[in-house]
């Protein structure tokens, strides 16, 4: 299965179309240059060698060219990751688990490293105990049959009782990169907020959130969370790219980024990844290589990774909105947050979820005494600001106007009899009747407001004749 | 019929009100506080679902309104019903929002 996602995988980043640019980026850039040029040419060439005995299934020649590209580059990513394979073919399982840990901290979201790890502890200790390294390659990509199996029966090894047939239940982490993919964006970094609240530790997580916060368009707040990840993982490719990419940005020398990426990751597979077609920020300081960065007019995100997802767990809209490729930072899609702060959503808030295909499993809040808004799998997105106003509370969440402003729905009616705060039992029935005429002739906001000052009216007349 | 698939809802600990309601006309019943409560949850339905339609955000699932006081869920039905529930502040909408789903599979 290993050989099979590594194949895949590998094909996926072949499909993602590029702008190219990254390639120039990669190039070693002399002016800028704080370590040596990196022997791309050698490197490239052995890890392909390993790549081809792997696949040829001669494993001993497979661990020597690896650990041959792994002297070129002592710590790259794509050397690790074929080191890590070619060590659990071997049947190595304890330095392939070393292997494939140090390929996770140089790209957290690494699928294969991911299943090579729990594949190896697997072996080392036993299913029930790999539970944890198969829920988290299940979280990086929901949706793979064969990675869902597996951790289904890790769980059943483990002493789960309730494993039910089927795959197993999405969690919040696997919600986020099921928004990553579906393109809600805001969705997403719920998610990971809500994932980094109970566990702070997780760098998936919190380069999921900051990559939604990249992909929404807030910089900004993107490199704010990468600089957090970077100051405790210095080696993780993605959050690196995404701090220089707000270093250059803010006019800063991002020269030493640069290098180090170069330096853990020389083929740019990550910085495919990230930026797919969008505009590579102008991640070279000399004015050649920026030349090359210039990006096609028309250029746009590209469809998500394609993944062999379920396509009942997709919570995606049927049309996937391709958002503009440089967004205005004035305009974010995501609210004001606090990056480096979990913030957590107001207790009160109107939450409309699309219909989510029913049979996803989401696993259902049971114990929710008193209600708390991070512990409920929503499609909300995030309410950073204060809670709103009474008037607003009955408004989308995702709406920019609020309920009582007109362009929404239907124009109002004069409002007169009915905002009148407590009408007498008279008053209370003609609001039900204004209440009818504004319901069938779909005016619904006039109806709730027409219904609602009915529903006082009958307050107050029980409250001045209580029986 | 409908008043007895809530009863399932009625009975969750924390749930003041369970109402099936009709998004697309008005309500019958008798002048009363609950008549008026359910015509004014349908019309807040009704607009949330237009709204939902409007932000091509598709049909509408479901809807939770959190409130000081207490939270009101609604899970939208075939034929333009939506099923909508009062409950206080110390409800578990977890369980709310099972019921709501297990009411939709059956309908």
């Amino acid at each position: 299965m290993l050989t099979r996602l590594a194949r895949s995988t590998r094909h996926m980043a072949g499909r993602r179309r590029s702008s190219g640019a990254w390639a120039a980026v990669a190039a070693p850039a002399p002016e800028t240059e704080v370590e040596a040029p990196v022997p791309l040419e050698t490197y490239a060439e052995t890890c392909a060698a390993a790549r081809d005995h792997l696949h040829a299934g001669h494993v001993g020649e497979a661990v020597a060219a690896a650990r041959r590209a792994l002297e070129a580059l002592p710590r790259g990513l794509d050397s690790q990751r074929l080191l890590g394979l070619a060590l659990l073919e071997a049947g190595d399982a304890r330095p392939a688990a070393n292997a494939f840990a140090a390929a996770l901290g140089a790209d957290p979201l690494d699928l294969v490293a991911q299943v090579g790890l729990a594949e190896a502890v697997e072996r080392l200790e036993g299913p029930g105990a790999a539970e944890a390294a198969w829920r988290r390659a299940w979280e990086l990509e929901p949706g793979v049959a064969s990675v869902g199996d597996r951790l289904q029966a890790a769980r059943r090894a483990a002493g789960v009782l309730d494993v039910k047939p089927g795959p197993p239940p999405l969690s919040r982490a696997a919600l986020t990169r099921i928004h990553l993919r579906g393109r809600l964006f805001e969705h997403a970094a719920v998610e990971a907020r809500a994932v980094l609240a109970k566990e702070p530790d997780r760098v998936d997580a919190r380069l999921s959130l900051a990559e939604a916060y990249w992909r929404a368009g807030d910089t900004q707040a993107a490199g704010a969370v990468a600089a957090e990840i970077v100051e405790r993982q210095p080696e993780c490719v993605a959050a690196t790219l995404l701090l220089a990419a707000q270093w250059q940005a803010e006019g800063r020398d991002a020269a030493e980024l640069l290098s180090r990426v170069r330096s853990i990751d020389p083929d740019g597979s990550v910085a495919q990844r990230l930026f797919d077609d969008r505009e590579v920020p102008s991640l070279a300081v000399s004015a050649p290589l920026a030349a090359a960065l210039v990006a096609p007019a028309a250029s746009s995100i590209v469809a998500p990774v394609e993944a062999p997802v379920q396509p009942d767990l997709e919570p995606a809209p049927e049309e996937p909105v391709t958002p503009p490729a440089d967004l205005p930072a004035e305009a974010p899609l995501l609210a004001e947050t606090q990056p480096m702060a979990v913030v957590e959503p107001p207790p009160r808030e109107v939450m409309v979820e699309t219909p989510v295909a029913e049979p996803a499993p989401v696993e259902p809040v049971e114990t929710r005494q008193p209600v708390q808004a991070d512990e409920l799998i929503t499609l909300a997105p995030p309410r950073a600001t204060e809670a709103p106003e009474p008037s607003e509370a009955l408004a989308l969440s995702t709406a920019p106007e609020p309920l009582d402003a007109p362009p929404l729905l239907e124009p109002t009616a004069p409002p007169a009899q009915l905002a009148a705060p407590a009408a007498p039992p008279t008053a209370a029935t003609g609001s039900r009747a204004a209440g009818d005429d504004a319901m069938r002739a779909g005016r619904y906001l006039d109806a709730a407001r027409a219904y609602g000052a009915w529903l006082r009216g009958l307050r107050g007349s029980a409250s001045e004749n209580p029986v | 019929m409908e008043d007895q698939s809530l009863n399932s809802l009625r009975r969750l600990a924390g749930v003041t009100h369970a109402f099936m309601v009709d998004r697309t006309r008005p309500p019958e019943g008798e002048e009363s506080a609950a008549t008026a409560q359910a015509a004014l949850l349908g019309a807040v339905v009704a607009a949330l679902t237009q709204a939902a339609v409007d932000l091509e955000l598709g049909q509408l699932g479901e809807t939770i309104i959190e409130a000081e006081r207490g939270s009101v869920v609604a899970g939208a039905l075939p034929n333009g019903r939506a099923a909508v529930v009062l409950a206080d502040s110390k409800a578990n909408l977890g369980m709310i929002r099972m019921e709501l789903r297990k009411l939709r599979r059956q309908s």
